[in-house]
């Protein structure tokens, strides 16, 4: 096959048998990606791989590793000249409102975007090498919450030089945080699957992400909006997550149990999909690829 | 096989290539969102074999055989379309030395990463790392990037990191066509040493002489089907000899074909000296020509002349022919004239024969022995060939 070229891809038989095998674990790692009872260090791999990104992020540039935390700042510096002083928008705390939302959103965005391209961009290692493909997709989501929880350090410093403190309600942040790993995650797996299937998925998502941009309360605060819209705009997860957060932190209240009930339950619910439909394509990536 | 490593049974891979491309969405919109249609290419085709543990197994063909697909479904890469692999102990999970080294990591995030990726822990590599290191001889370049190495460099840092994988069965992909000679060695000396301690090694190579050193059962597949299954030896013979597509018509040695009057004969040949005189006697090195005379019946035009030089017992020395030069004989008579500006025989006695034939290798005339000369040795060298060399006293390094 490799005489046919990279521009040619093979797409496997989707409809012959699955092959009786037996102790192979690779094989049997083709129904269930996840797993693979030889390999021992499953979860030192999935770090060092989400390290390794890190680091080479910022390869070669004069700041490096700084740009980490330099970027959502000139962002929310951009940002926040903009909103604050052109355009006026006055609401309590839209410092620290602005820059939450900024750091939750990079998150999403970059960590969906990373993660969709997980597999082609490890597609020299996973053409070579067995592991469990999810392995590339977590180390990619991973590697941009380290850099979230990175810069939420930068937050929580303007946070305390601003002069409020956390409330009894501030770990609840935490969850937060996992639900919205489990939402970039599961939608990192789906676009993994869509992208080895329709390279311009990447296109698509790249616009999906400017319009979510704006229909996410990242930048304007929820109350621009005439109220009647609110609960088209919760529909969106993104929208909960950001808010939600936003309330546990600079508010210090509690999000209503309806709405933290529905981003709970989209989050995971789009988890268990991404999980699902990796799990039934990820074994023939070295062959998409 | 009582203890076989591993066990392939009717293996078989089906690629399917899309007849038209669809790769995008657009593509597919535009077609309407009907069905792909597929031509299917089988990759292979009911593969049976074992191999016995503590054994070296090879695997030959040629380009498009097949070989290294089965290779990634012995190490799980790829899933096979039918039939079953099982696999005794752990099997290294990778193809091909130094998968997922980055140039822009030192050596020593590499070798971490890279054993991480061939399924070491963490306190392992710790535990080897030194040992990987000194291995390797890059002792002084640890925290060197790796963009900044060798290619040597490279390899011997791969090498030493994949033989720390901790599996039962090895897979070797033209692992072996890497690296100079030293290092070579010292990859087999590691072979080695992993079958005295039991461990199985599957060799993919185009290098038939690493498969006869190393291994004692070979398999050879052509367009995905086993072709011979067996001792190296045997296969190896079935491979080399029996798949020559072309086998050339050759009458035999001393006559005429057929003992027809041929249409196109060669009448003489001379040797000439550098000045173009015939001569019996040359100084090696000097320029020289021979001349070949034919006469034809009709048209030799699609004849081609063919000049032989062999040794008095008849081992050829070299050989040309007039199409080699894509040239076309004058009809009815001419003589093909060769010049040798150089000549590499350094000495002895030289036979000359000559035979006409066609385009398609039908030999019409053939004459043996139809000239000799001697070469005579000249003073800086001798032996039977000449070639350019170069030479050097070279002082033994300062204490």
């Amino acid at each position: 096959m490799r005489l046919l070229g990279r521009r040619q891809p093979l797409v496997p038989i989707v409809d012959s048998p699955r092959p009786a095998v037996s102790s192979h674990p690779p094989a049997s790692a083709a129904i269930s990606p996840a797993t693979d009872p030889q390999r021992r260090n499953a979860a030192e791999l999935v770090l060092r791989m989400a390290l390794t990104d890190l680091k080479l992020r910022y390869q070669g540039s004069a700041l490096g590793f700084a740009w980490t935390l330099l970027k959502p700042l000139m962002q929310f510096a951009v940002l926040y000249v903009v909103f604050s002083v052109f355009m006026r928008i006055s609401v309590e705390n839209y410092q620290l409102y602005l820059l939450l939302g900024v750091l939750i959103w990079n998150y999403i965005a970059d960590g969906t975007t990373n993660g969709m391209m997980a597999l082609v961009q490890k597609a020299n290692i996973i053409k070579k090498v067995y592991f469990p493909r999810i392995y590339v997709v977590l180390a990619a989501s991973l590697h941009h919450l380290l850099a979230l929880l990175l810069s939420l350090t930068v937050f929580f410093v303007f946070f305390f030089a601003a002069g409020k403190t956390l409330t009894w309600a501030a770990p609840l942040a935490l969850v937060a945080v996992a639900l919205l790993y489990a939402l970039v995650l599961g939608l990192s797996l789906l676009l993994a699957v869509l992208h080895l299937k329709f390279r311009d998925t990447s296109q698509i998502w790249e616009l999906a992400l400017m319009a979510g941009f704006f229909l996410s309360p990242v930048i304007y605060p929820l109350q621009v909006i005439p109220e009647r819209f609110h609960t088209l705009l919760f529909l969106n997860p993104v929208t909960g997550l950001i808010q939600y957060t936003r309330l546990i932190l600079l508010d210090g209240t509690l999000p209503s149990a309806a709405g933290a009930l529905y981003v709970t339950v989209f989050s995971i619910g789009l988890l268990a999909a991404g999980l699902w439909l990796f799990g039934r394509h990820a074994h023939l990536a070295a062959e998409e690829l | 096989m009582a203890n076989p490593a591993i066990t392939a049974r009717g293996v078989g891979k089906t690629f399917v290539l899309p007849k038209e491309k669809r790769e995008t969405l657009r593509e597919w919109v535009a077609s309407g969102f009907r069905r792909m249609s597929y031509d299917r290419f089988d990759a292979l085709r009911d593969i049976s074999f074992e191999v016995e543990s503590g054994s070296c197994f090879g695997i030959i063909g040629r380009n498009g055989s097949g070989k290294s697909t089965l290779l990634k479904i012995l190490a799980g890469i790829f899933p096979p379309n039918a039939g079953s692999v099982s696999v005794q102990g752990r099997i290294s999970p990778f193809l091909e030395l130094g998968v997922g080294f980055n140039p822009d990591l030192s050596a020593r995030d590499n070798v971490y990463l890279n054993a991480a990726v061939l399924g070491l822990r963490t306190r392992e590599i710790d535990a080897a790392f030194d040992e990987i290191i000194a291995f390797a001889e890059l002792e002084r370049f640890v925290d060197q990037k790796l963009k900044n190495f060798s290619s040597g460099m490279h390899v011997r840092l791969a090498f030493s990191v994949a033989i720390k994988a901790r599996a039962d069965v090895y897979l070797m992909d033209e692992v072996l066509a890497v690296g100079d000679l030293v290092f070579q060695q010292k990859c087999f000396d590691v072979f080695r040493r992993f079958r005295s301690e039991g461990r199985t090694i599957v060799l993919v190579s185009h290098d038939l002489a690493s498969i006869r050193n190393y291994c004692e059962r070979t398999l050879y597949l052509r367009d995905g089907k086993m072709v011979a299954l067996g001792p190296t030896a045997e296969v190896l013979d079935r491979y080399v000899y029996e798949d020559r597509a072309v086998v050339l018509p050759q009458a035999p040695l001393g006559t005429d074909a057929a003992g027809i009057r041929s249409p196109v004969r060669i009448v003489g040949a001379r040797v000439l000296d550098r000045a173009g005189r015939p001569q019996r006697q040359l100084l090696a090195g000097d320029a020289m020509a021979i001349e070949v005379d034919y006469a034809a019946d009709s048209d030799a035009a699609n004849a081609v002349i063919e000049l032989t030089l062999a040794d008095p017992r008849g081992t050829v020395l070299f050989t040309v022919d007039s199409g080699a030069f894509d040239l076309r004989p004058p009809a009815l008579s001419g003589t093909l004239r060769v010049s040798f500006p150089s000549p590499a025989i350094g000495a002895g006695h030289v036979v000359v024969s000559a035979a006409a034939r066609s385009r398609d290798s039908t030999i019409f005339h053939r004459r043996d022995h139809i000239g000799e000369f001697d070469v005579l040795a000249g003073a800086d060298n001798r032996g039977l060939v000449r070639m350019p060399v170069s030479a050097c006293f070279v002082s033994p390094p300062d204490h």
